[in-house]
């Protein structure tokens, strides 16, 4: 906190301070070459920092040193206009439009602005006015569709619930894939840190929809996102950005902008529903081979939806703690009333969003603030789950002489969340709530049951035995009502982040920056599962609790010697020498007990036994860079980087490297005289060659020591201290990792081209790009043969390829002189990625999943396998050969398809292509806008299906006892493993498979369960196509005009219907496959019950004072 | 003016250079893990390896086991899977995983620190650990690696030993051991195990005689058709476990850290059942028990439990602190009982080790008279006009002691009785009853030249080496 007060402190008195008295005044009036007035334009002395913009009626006064000589007009849509000063004190000028926008500006690696024509790389810029458009407060998620290439998976519908963003592919196999994110010059972290204790070896397969810390930022504060793509355009960040970058420029005062105050107020409210749940059978009740089992049944037949049909059941009416309605009776029992099948979308509630921002900023000639607070408030569609978030932002800059410019932006939030259990986890809703038998009400009839213990509680206060109820009669399951009142998962975060630049004018041609900035927070969880809760956390419900405190802080440093020199009419260039250091620290404490004695009290003083572990890592970095540009008759630009960076991740010998980048951009209408023409004004070809180069992961290089556990697939495990004694293993479990010392850094080298083309007036624009990129000398933990002692060693090894394409169509088919306007936009890539090799003799790599459904990187294919056990092919060696079918008659599954003893490749999860088409009408004050977010391709393994068709509430478990021949030939494995049939005697084994003339048999609960389903069965049924078309926007907004507005003071006012994701065609039949189990990290295509996605309607208004 | 330009520029170019004139440990030093100890004494790897072998014995190893030799009978999920061997090489990943990583690499590592410290007695426990843990890998698989094996990234493709060449190596190793606990005395009781050492509290004789009952093991896994082996069992035998009260075993805890597993899997799975007459599995075992009015069902077995809550492993074995057993007594006692009747027939020691086997083992669980003698006067008798039928007598009443025990699987494969039929649907129900494991999903996606040297594998085919 006294960190924060220091930091503001600090940037008062630089908003505040006053500057230098100036030389001489110069007024005059400026308008559009149609004779308009153009007000807001900025007005600059060249060469040095002072500016001011001009008013309502187009006029300006600047003071103007007296050994200045040039002014600079510079407003968006015009071209920039640059005029002498002479002796006169009134310069009155004209301006002309620019259609094509050749002088727009944009903000590049380190802040540093250039001209967009120059650039011989891709980048695409998203205006902060739409990235609040969902009203969802998260502008990582507002993104998606908006950049070509750039693909955005919001894990799940939850309040505060993850965000991932790709670039170009996989370049690392498990360390980041994110793009850096560089908030004002400042890169910002965008962890997730989480704790998963129902998984311990899973990487985040249960617990709750985790966060990443980019979600943090105010949509409202943000003034621009450029989005630089590959290694050309992020050669100058060096390893963090590997994977690109989004550089976040925030809504700042500046020194001469708008005079006096102005206020911007933004709110909107809007109401959340799930928008695509699994499908589900609603015939068959509770219990096993169509016979009827109470939750209070011996056994385990209570435990499936294979019993009887629902129209042979009735409720006697007798209320008891498991079902107020009655027992289940058959249907005719005297009193009795014929069910109602339990709705599990009952579950669900109406999620509301509240997202409010105010920002006062105001400026005069020598300084300008901007402040500004958000709220969030936001309830989710699965009760008592929620996300709060406040921020405060404030920023200013000075000058403080007219050579010396002092800027700062700080910016403190405040969040906290209430999350529920999801995912491969007993205590999570989806997980509860979707495998519960339609006979069984988990509300017990109750009109509040999220709030009414009476559905989830059997005796209160809860004393002894099993006080949980659900539809197993207490373990198995928790009743998702008792989830999410007795699993509580809280979060608090704390977060400043804030940035100091001081730029210097050494000269005219010579200007000095110095940059230094930081990022802090503290997060905190805690979750407890309260005593009969069945996560496995524990044996036999005993409860336990766990707290998790992650402390992060980073500090960069930027010194940048900017130079920039006209050499002759034809010749100019500029030359960027820069010094830069970052060091980031991070810890975890995490406190652990186990037992509760007191129901309900979820408090660490309440365990009997406790368990404790602390980490820490740190990074430090320091790097020299450089940035030289020519630029031939504003029509050739080459540019040339370079940066050599020393970390401390890799040993000494080994820890220096450095990596180049070269680009050309040429403008070749310009040297073809086309500047001028209406029909092909302007056409820019780039081409660019980079490499990045990476270091390891902090503390890659050593083998250590930690507190030993021991577990199993199935069970929660041991873990010491034991019995008192500490004890100590370097191979830890399963997951044992060999340091490697001998480490280097890992390289991608990039090839870019692409062109931009603008036709007919800017009417129609063309953006295309192919990129080619290789990572090689990918560090990453190789999977071992557990013989060697660990599970993983650290290598250089793996060599990765991406290339792709990348398209962005901007039109505007129609624009009438009544003002009407249609603009169509269409952004497309495609990228296609290949695990070129990995480590030899290795084959693939588990990146994160189960036995039954797991996301692999593979030797040879694209990254994202997923991997699992497949249906026995006739030759074993083909996968494409005829599936063998069971001709054992003895066998349970005789006539069905057999399984093979070893996992094989089964789709991946990297879709073919993703593309998406917006589109606005404007007219009098209204727009209507849509957008359509489309993904081709990229498999998904659905789990959640598997484990339904397994208890059989899955929708395909409704046809149970229809029969069917299996496509295939007969045939089985031999007790050699050879592939042989039975004669016509059936005994008697013949080489090779038989006929394929199969049987036809009935497709029952064997089937389901053994043959047709993952749960427990092969993976294969369950890999579906995840690709969607989505209606991912669509809104009406309706501007208040100029003239109405202006007589209620105000300067904008505009009121927006929005509604998102109301329309989702898929063909896949789980929850919106916009969904990752793992939330933001690489092992996407995952879903064994993630929360539902959603859909949301709203309105959102805009003031403007 | 000019002046403090230049002054400005210098100062920045200084500033600049700075950067790059750190130390190089001004970087090494952020990337030193504070977290983890350098050294760790063997007082604090012991109990680690033991808690590791417990843990993975009485896990997976035991679960599938057990419901090989139907002795319990998984009704739902994975684990009815496994009853009708329905099998894939991923669900070994578990359990070769632990037997290599969290038992065997670890006592490997315990074994160099303490000889490099010159700790006989943590030295001997090691070999004897690690000699027990070998001779389970090896009974399950088969070939497997060992010479090349814990060798870290200086072997990232060990290859697999021949099996009957790591028996050799595992006497060896219990003979190691044997050797450093007699030279335990010669430390100072500092350096001498003690409390850590969960299973015996540091007492060298009991690991010494632990080291006679791995050997008396391994030598009566190979006496079918070798009455030298089986004499060699003998005499190993004679030096081993002398009591019940000298087992060898790991009791677990019940703290919430430290659940024993059958505890953990029957309250977090609840997949297996154990009872007679429970739906909708019953188990051989059970109907044995109850067939022949054995006193031992009611005490290993709660059926009223398993139809009430669905877990039906009493308390002597499925409470949070119930002991996994190693070796125990009993198996002496049948060792003796076994290679007598292989050595020197149907004698009188044979029945005299015989009924010491049946009646320590009822102690043990708390049968006491008459039950006891009820049951003796019965069942009692090593009966059979062959030495064969007689092994047969012997075979089921270990298939009744080693209860969860591994050790059961390998006698049955041993003495083929009782006899055991596939469950009914059992996925291969022809090739009869599994008579080993297949090999894990990780060996042919890491270690694929090693493991595909072993030829194609199945849960019958080829058998390990004492089996055929």
């Amino acid at each position: 906190m006294r960190k924060i007060i220091t930091i503001t402190a600090l940037l008062l008195a630089v908003v505040f301070s006053r500057a230098d008295a100036q030389d001489k005044q110069v007024t005059g009036k400026i308008t559009s070459s149609d004779g308009s007035t153009l007000p807001g334009v900025t007005v600059i002395v060249t060469g040095t920092t002072i500016g001011t913009t001009s008013d309502m009626d187009g006029m300006y006064r600047i003071s103007v040193p007296a050994d200045a000589t040039t002014l600079k007009f510079i407003l968006v849509g015009m071209k920039t206009k640059e005029v002498a000063i002479g002796s006169s004190s009134s310069i009155d000028v004209v301006m002309e439009t620019d259609v094509l926008r050749l002088d727009e500006v944009v903000v590049t690696a380190l802040g540093i602005d250039r001209e967009k024509k120059a650039l011989g790389y891709s980048t695409q810029n998203v205006g902060g006015d739409q990235l609040n458009n969902s009203g969802s407060g998260n502008a990582l998620s507002e993104l998606s569709g908006k950049v070509a290439g750039l693909e955005v998976i919001n894990s799940s519908g939850d309040p505060g619930a993850g965000t991932y963003i790709q670039m170009r592919g996989v370049t690392t196999l498990t360390g980041t894939n994110q793009p850096l994110m560089v908030v004002d010059g400042i890169p910002i972290d965008n962890s997730s840190n989480f704790f998963d204790p129902t998984n311990l070896n899973g990487g985040g397969l249960g617990g709750v929809s985790i966060d990443n810390r980019g979600i943090d930022i105010n949509p409202s504060d943000i003034e621009s996102i450029t989005v630089l793509k590959g290694p050309a355009a992020t050669a100058l960040y060096g390893i963090e950005a590997a994977s690109g970058a989004l550089i976040i420029t925030t809504k700042k005062g500046h020194a001469g902008g708008k005079k006096g105050i102005s206020v911007e107020l933004n709110s909107s409210a809007s109401m959340d529903k799930a928008n695509q749940l699994p499908t589900l059978q609603n015939i068959y009740g509770q219990g096993n081979n169509y016979k009827y089992y109470s939750p209070t049944s011996a056994g385990s037949n209570k435990k499936f939806s294979w019993g009887p049909h629902m129209d042979s059941l009735a409720w006697d009416g007798n209320s008891n703690v498991w079902d107020s309605h009655g027992n289940i009776v058959p249907i005719g029992t005297a009193g009795s009333t014929p069910i109602t099948p339990y709705n599990p979308e009952d579950f669900f509630v109406t999620g509301n969003t509240y997202n409010n921002s105010i920002a006062v900023s105001g400026s005069n000639d020598n300084s300008g603030y901007r402040m500004s607070i958000g709220n969030m408030s936001q309830t989710g569609i699965i009760p008592l789950t929620d996300y709060y978030k406040n921020t405060v932002s404030l920023s200013g800059e000075t000058n403080i002489s007219r050579k010396l410019r002092v800027s700062g932006t700080v910016t403190y939030i405040k969040s906290s969340q209430d999350k529920a259990q999801q995912g491969s986890n007993t205590s999570g809703v989806m997980l509860g709530l979707l495998r519960t038998p339609h006979t069984f009400d988990n509300s017990n009839g109750s009109s509040h049951p999220a709030t009414d213990s009476s559905a989830y509680v059997l005796a209160s206060p809860l004393a002894s035995g099993w006080a949980q109820r659900n539809y197993r009669g207490g373990p198995g399951y928790d009743n998702p009502y008792w989830t999410i009142n007795m699993n509580p998962f809280h979060q608090d975060l704390d977060r400043v982040y804030g940035s100091m630049q001081g730029d210097y004018k050494l000269y005219d041609w010579m200007t000095l920056t110095y940059r230094i900035g930081g990022d802090i927070y503290t997060q905190s969880q805690k979750e407890a599962y309260n005593i009969f809760s069945n996560a496995g956390i524990q044996s036999g419900g005993a409860g336990g609790i766990f707290l998790n405190d992650y402390y992060n802080s980073q500090y960069n440093s930027d010194f940048i010697i900017n130079m920039k020199k006209k050499f002759n009419d034809d010749f100019s260039g500029s030359l960027i020498l820069g010094q830069n250091y970052f060091t980031q620290y991070g810890s975890v404490r995490q406190m652990a007990g186990y037992t509760f004695a007191i129901p309900t009290f979820f408090d660490l003083s309440n365990s009997q036994s406790f368990q404790s572990a602390e980490g820490e890592a740190g990074v430090r970095r320091s790097a020299w860079y450089g940035e030289g540009e020519l630029d031939y008759k504003s029509q050739l630009y080459l540019t040339l980087t370079g940066r050599d960076e020393t970390t401390s991740t890799l040993s000494a010998s080994n820890d220096n490297f450095f990596y180049p980048s070269a680009s050309l951009s040429w403008v070749f209408t310009e040297s073809l005289g086309l500047s001028s023409n209406k029909t092909f004004p302007y056409g820019k070809f780039r081409i660019s060659y980079a490499g990045v180069g990476k270091d390891a992961l902090a503390q890659e290089n050593g083998t250590y020591y930690k507190p030993a556990t021991v577990n199993d697939g199935f069970t929660g495990g041991v873990s010491f201290p034991f019995n008192g004694f500490p004890g100590y293993s370097t191979t830890n479990g399963l997951v044992g990792q060999l340091g490697n010392p001998n480490l280097v850094p890992e390289h991608t080298n990039s090839f870019e081209t692409g062109f931009d083309l603008s036709f007919l007036q800017n009417r129609i624009s063309l953006n295309a790009t192919y990129y080619s990129e290789k990572s090689t000398n990918v560090i990453f933990a190789v999977p071992t043969s557990y013989a060697t002692g660990w599970s993983y060693a650290i290598f250089n090894a793996a060599t990765l390829t991406n290339h792709g394409i990348e398209l962005s169509l901007n039109t505007t088919p129609v624009k009438l002189k009544n003002g009407f306007q249609w603009d169509l936009n269409f952004n497309w890539s495609k990228n296609t990625n290949s695990v070129d090799s990995l480590y030899n003799g290795v084959k693939n790599q588990l990146i994160a999943g189960f036995q039954n459904g797991a996301i692999y990187a593979v030797a040879g294919q694209p990254f994202g396998v997923i991997y699992g056990s497949a249906y026995q092919r006739s030759n074993p060696t083909d996968q494409s050969s005829a599936i063998l079918i069971d001709d054992n008659k003895s066998d349970a599954g005789y006539g069905m398809p057999t399984v093979a003893t070893q996992t094989t490749a089964l789709g991946n999860i990297q879709p073919d292509w993703i593309g998406s088409i917006t589109t606005n009408f404007t007219f009098k004050g209204f727009t209507l806008g849509a957008q359509i977010d489309i993904r081709h391709g990229g498999k998904i393994w659905n789990g959640t299906q598997g484990a339904l068709d397994y208890f059989g509430t899955g929708g395909p478990t409704a046809s149970r006892g229809s029969s069917q021949a299996f496509a295939g030939v007969l045939g089985h494995l031999n007790a050699s493993g050879q592939v042989v049939h039975y004669a016509a005697d059936g005994v008697t084994e013949l080489a090779g498979p038989g006929s394929s003339s199969t049987p036809t048999v009935v497709l029952g609960e064997y089937y389901w369960q053994n043959i047709g389903s993952s749960f427990i069965g092969p993976t294969e049924p369950d890999v579906q196509d995840g690709g969607y078309v989505k209606l991912r926007q669509l809104s009406l907004t309706y501007s208040l005009p100029t003239l109405c507005v202006q007589k209620m003071h105000l300067q904008k006012v505009s009121l927006t219907f929005f509604m998102n994701n109301i329309i989702l065609s898929t063909k896949y039949t789980g929850v919106d496959p916009e969904t990752s189990l793992v939330g933001p990290q690489n092992a996407q295509g995952l879903d064994y019950f993630n929360n539902p996605g959603i859909k949301s309607y709203g309105l959102r208004l805009n003031v403007g004072i | 003016m000019k002046n403090i330009k230049y002054l400005v520029l210098t100062l920045a170019i200084g500033m600049m250079l700075i950067g790059s004139s750190c130390k190089k440990t001004f970087y090494t030093d952020a990337n030193i893990n504070h977290n983890a100890p350098s050294y760790v004494p063997p007082a604090n790897l012991l109990p680690v390896v033991e808690i590791a072998i417990g843990y993975t014995q009485g896990g997976d190893l035991s679960r599938y086991t057990s419901m090989l030799t139907q002795q319990t009978a998984g009704v739902s999920r994975q684990s009815a899977a496994y009853y009708t061997y329905i099998f894939t090489g991923q669900d070994f990943d578990g359990l070769w995983g632990n037997l290599y990583t969290s038992c065997m690499e670890n006592c490997s590592n315990y074994m160099q620190v303490a000889d490099a410290a010159g700790y006989n007695g943590h030295g001997g426990i090691a070999r004897i650990l690690m000699a027990y843990t070998l001779q389970l890998t090896v009974d399950a698989w088969g070939n497997v690696p060992y010479s090349q094996a814990f060798k870290g990234v200086a072997n990232l493709n060990p290859s697999y030993d021949q099996a009957q060449s790591i028996y050799s190596a595992i006497l060896q190793l219990a003979d190691d051991g044997i050797a450093k606990m007699n030279m335990d005395t010669l430390n100072s009781p500092a350096l001498q195990p003690g409390a850590e050492d969960f299973i015996y509290g540091g007492n060298a004789a009991a690991w010494i005689q632990f080291g006679h009952a791995i050997k008396a093991r391994v030598y009566i896994h190979q006496s079918k058709n070798n009455p030298a082996m089986a004499a060699s069992a003998l005499t190993e035998a004679n030096m081993a476990i002398s009591s019940s009260a000298n087992n060898a075993q790991v009791l677990f805890s019940t703290a919430g850290t430290g659940n024993g597993p059958w505890f953990q899997f029957n309250g977090q799975r609840d997949d297996i059942n154990f009872a007679f007459q429970a739906y909708p599995q019953q188990t051989t075992y059970g109907a044995f028990l109850t067939g022949s009015n054995d006193p031992r069902y009611g005490v290993l077995i709660d059926s009223a439990a398993e139809l009430a809550t669905g877990v039906g492993l009493a308390a002597y074995y499925g409470n949070a602190n119930s002991p996994v057993e190693f070796i125990t007594y009993e198996e002496i006692q049948f060792i003796i009982a076994e290679a007598t009747l292989r050595t020197a027939g149907n004698t009188p020691a044979a029945q005299t080790a015989f009924t010491n086997a049946i009646t320590a083992n009822m102690t043990k669980l708390g049968i006491t008279f008459p039950a006891d003698s009820a049951y003796l006067a019965m069942h009692g008798s090593i009966t059979g006009a062959t030495v064969a039928n007689a092994l047969d007598s012997v075979g089921y009443q270990e298939y009744v002691a080693y209860y969860l025990n591994p050790e059961a699987w390998t006698s049955w494969r041993r003495i083929g009785y009782p006899v055991l039929t596939p469950p009914a649907g059992s996925q291969g129900a022809s090739n009869g009853v599994p008579h080993r494991f297949i090999y894990p999903q990780t060996e042919y996606s890491y270690n694929g030249a090693a493991v595909n040297a072993q030829g194609t594998v199945t849960l019958w085919s080829p058998k390990v080496f004492w089996d055929n």
